[in-house]
């Protein structure tokens, strides 16, 4: 596979959260604003290439009984740099994630990206692989949080869209429409691009 | 035979791997946090202090003829020259007195409550005699994004600004108005909907906490 494969392939084909079904927990608890979507996806989309990158350079010397302990302690590093570089040079942006940062950590997308690939492909590649399920997740994530936005407040991000005439639908802020629209657009892609045959 | 590729393949290497592996990022995180900690904690502190001053600066300003955004602008200047800590003991809690030319014109508490999550934490003017609220501000909570989170939010903190919170020391009832509506008495609030709890809580933590400081205050003054 050429380097744009593999990106298009981990962005789109086999997708995290619409053709494998990982992150659901996130894609569920934070899209009810597009701003703190927009964030958290690049938070994983950072821990998650520099994740791959040093499993990947460390591949050859890790013993398999104790590779998942390794990759752990390898994602919560970079969480916690992530974390710790946020509060001291955007203490904003910090707040508004407030339990966001630590929770990536126990997103399935990054133990899985470095299990599935990182542990078994030269680092450069497993970068791409990374950013490109990074960038997969944040689309998924910035798909729903439009729709629970725009309908729930009438904004995007942050910006009155619909008028003083709109009447917020409380439901799209609240957990039940982010299953709906999940379910939803896992149907529409997968009964589109992937038949079962 | 001893060799580089066998010694990977002996069972102390799992060890030494995961010991090695663990003291290097230990050690990088040892040190990034170290070296932000000042940085980090002088952040804290001045958003903590900005805060306070944003809820003195109305009261500030109108004894001062300057206007609220420039004292606010003028950090830490008018911090220091407006701003005084109190004893923690007086009020048993963070306290500060907001003075303009050395006498005190009102006080700032730090309060906390629960919320329906987890605890909170706000900074609240009052006048001096504790009867009127002049500003609030929720710096630390735990609520749902969106929802109850919304405490924090201008609209909503701004309400309570001028309201009165109590009745020599026990604590006045409020009644919470939907949030599209508009407050026609002073004893009215309005709620965030989806948040009626968080709402509620943010209210009586208010109201809860203002009582003890002014009972522990009667009490101090007999």
């Amino acid at each position: 596979m050429t380097r744009k494969q593999i990106f298009i392939n981990s962005a789109f084909t086999e997708n995290a959260v619409w053709k494998q079904i990982l992150g659901i927990c996130s894609s569920l608890a934070v899209t009810n604003l597009m701003l703190n979507s927009l964030i958290m996806g690049m938070g994983v989309t950072f821990a998650l290439a520099l994740s791959c990158l040093t499993v990947s350079l460390i591949r050859e010397y890790t013993p398999r009984s104790v590779r998942m302990i390794a990759q752990t302690l390898i994602m919560a590093a970079y969480v916690i740099m992530v974390d710790i570089l946020l509060k001291a040079f955007l203490p904003q942006v910090s707040k508004q994630l407030g339990p966001y940062v630590g929770l990536i950590i126990t997103n399935c997308i990054l133990m899985g990206r470095l299990e599935a690939f990182a542990s078994k492909n030269p680092p450069l590649d497993s970068v791409i692989d990374g950013i490109g399920a990074g960038f997969g997740y944040t689309l998924v994530l910035l798909l729903i949080s439009f729709v629970r936005e725009l309908f729930g407040f009438g904004t995007l991000f942050g910006f009155r869209i619909l008028g003083s005439w709109w009447t917020n639908w409380s439901i799209m802020v609240m957990a039940p429409s982010a299953f709906f629209l999940l379910a939803l657009l896992i149907w529409i892609v997968n009964n589109k691009y992937y038949k079962v045959v | 035979m001893e060799n580089k590729t066998s010694f990977f393949d002996k069972p102390v290497w799992p060890v030494l791997f995961v010991l090695i592996l663990s003291l290097v990022f230990v050690g990088i995180l040892a040190v990034m946090y170290r070296a932000s900690e000042p940085r980090i904690k002088r952040q804290q502190r001045e958003a903590y202090e900005k805060t306070i001053l944003s809820l003195a600066a109305d009261s500030l300003a109108s004894l001062s003829g300057l206007q609220a955004q420039a004292l606010e602008s003028d950090y830490p200047t008018s911090f220091k020259n407006h701003i005084g800590a109190l004893d923690e003991d007086n009020f048993a809690r963070k306290a500060f007195e907001v003075k303009y030319d050395g006498t005190p014109i009102a006080y700032v508490f730090d309060v906390g409550g629960k919320g329906l999550w987890g605890t909170m934490r706000a900074l609240v003017a009052t006048s001096l005699d504790l009867q009127t609220l002049l500003g609030l501000n929720v710096y630390d909570q735990s609520e749902t994004p969106g929802l109850g989170g919304r405490i924090e939010e201008e609209w909503f903190t701004s309400q309570f600004k001028g309201k009165p919170i109590l009745d020599n020391s026990s604590p006045i009832e409020f009644e919470m108005v939907p949030e599209g509506q508009k407050e026609i008495k002073p004893q009215q609030l309005r709620q965030i909907t989806g948040a009626t709890i968080t709402s509620k809580a943010v209210v009586d933590m208010i109201r809860g906490e203002l009582a003890q400081i002014a009972k522990s205050r009667t009490e101090e003054g007999k």
